[in-house]
């Protein structure tokens, strides 16, 4: 006979399953290898440290006018010790015509295997050209995202330590003003 | 009484399949956790009359524009050829305006060429400027490179192809506009307030015509090429 009680008994031993399955769901214990904490003393909070897996943006240069790059939360140490961010703003003054901004940012990972970035423009703006650009150490293309309509690109990593620059490219032929978005999504497989 | 419990039974079905679709989804939506990164950026363009520094580079003709407060190039910029051809430039946008006693004053940031020629060699002087119009607050200098974003091609075929960039002192630099993509030349510093005079070399074995693209890369930097 099915009453309230045996529902809910039920659905607790689901959500416990669940939960269960969760916690031991090897997928997601693989992705987190045993990180150490430590306490940030500039901010007192507690950081990671000791993760092998560390990929995010490290603002370049800064220095170039026109530009001003605003980093996110911190999420671990680069290989040279720089920081190493989970997002980046950035703030670009110009005028018409067409602009490069080069090496504005690196794009750092250094991982225990082979990872793949979903790389999703979420928000596009439409101007004339809005391109960013991914290039590795030895100055070869490997992204060339379109950030003027929605695109979806694939991005693979290899095991190690991998350092791209971010170059980005705009041009526009009439005065504008607006925002994009891209977003990167690690996945473990 | 029965009917009543009947019902109350339908009830707990209904939210017992609920219960386990919601469970299920959870399952579902955990196979997909993503690290996330993101990078937002905020753009504002201003119009060509707010341009400064390098923005404020570009092509000109001070023949085209009568009056301009800019050194005097690319006076040849409508000569003529042979029989009644002309050479004719198309400007793009423009990257910086500024006015002076009412007159309006343009820099463009690229420029279309179209030379009519027979076969032989021709040397186009002075066909086009290129220059740097800041205003007190800008830059003293500037540095420019030209890079060869296509090789001269086409159905004519040509021997021999240079664009050569010169300053009232002399000539600074050719770009050999058959060699290979990506070749570069500068940094050549540009001042404040003065231009470049642009010519064309070059050898026609055959009737056609002839395309081909430069860059150029104006940056505060002489350090690092494009």
């Amino acid at each position: 006979m099915l009453t309230w009680s045996r529902v809910l008994v039920v659905a607790l031993l689901l959500v416990a399953l669940v939960i269960l399955l969760y916690l031991f769901n090897p997928w997601v214990y693989a992705y987190k290898p045993g990180p150490a904490f430590t306490i940030d003393l500039s901010t007192g909070r507690p950081i990671v440290v000791g993760v092998v897996e560390c990929i995010g943006f490290t603002p370049y240069s800064t220095g170039v006018a026109g530009i001003r790059i605003i980093p996110g939360d911190f999420v671990c140490y680069s290989g040279r010790g720089d920081s190493v961010f989970d997002s980046l703003r950035i703030y670009i003054n110009a005028s018409i015509g067409y602009w490069v901004y080069s090496d504005v940012a690196l794009f750092y990972a250094n991982t225990t295997s082979v990872k793949y970035v979903d790389v999703i423009v979420e928000k596009p703006l439409n101007m004339t050209g809005l391109e960013v650009i991914l290039m590795d150490s030895s100055g070869n293309t490997t992204l060339v995202v379109d950030a003027t309509s929605y695109n979806k690109y694939e991005l693979s990593l290899p095991q190690g330590e991998s350092v791209y620059r971010v170059t980005i490219v705009l041009n526009s032929d009439k005065p504008t003003r607006g925002v994009f978005r891209i977003g990167f999504y690690i996945k473990n497989t | 009484m029965k009917e009543v419990y009947g019902k109350g039974v339908e009830m707990d079905r209904r939210l017992l399949v609920l219960i386990v679709a919601a469970v299920a989804l959870i399952g579902v939506v955990n196979a997909t956790v993503f690290a996330y990164r993101w990078m937002t950026g905020n753009i504002t363009i201003s119009d060509a009359s707010n341009a400064r520094g390098i923005a404020c580079t570009g092509f000109y003709s001070s023949a085209a524009q009568r009056g301009i407060d800019m050194p005097s190039v690319g006076t040849n910029y409508n000569a003529q050829t042979y029989g009644t051809n002309t050479i004719s430039v198309s400007p793009g946008n423009t990257v910086c305006q500024w006015t002076v006693d009412s007159s309006t004053y343009n820099l463009y940031e690229s420029i279309t060429v179209n030379i009519p020629v027979t076969v032989g060699s021709w040397y186009i002087k002075d066909f086009y400027g290129f220059g740097y119009h800041g205003v007190g607050t800008d830059p003293e200098n500037v540095y420019v490179w030209f890079r060869l974003e296509q090789p001269a091609s086409g159905d004519g075929s040509i021997s021999d192809a240079y664009l050569i960039i010169n300053s009232t002192g002399g000539v600074i630099d050719e770009l050999n506009l058959l060699s290979s993509s990506g070749t570069t030349i500068g940094p050549f510093q540009l001042s404040r307030g003065s231009a470049w005079s642009l010519d064309l070399r070059f050898n026609a074995t055959s009737t056609g015509s002839v395309s081909f693209t430069v860059g150029v890369y104006v940056s505060y930097q002489s350090s690092e090429s494009p």
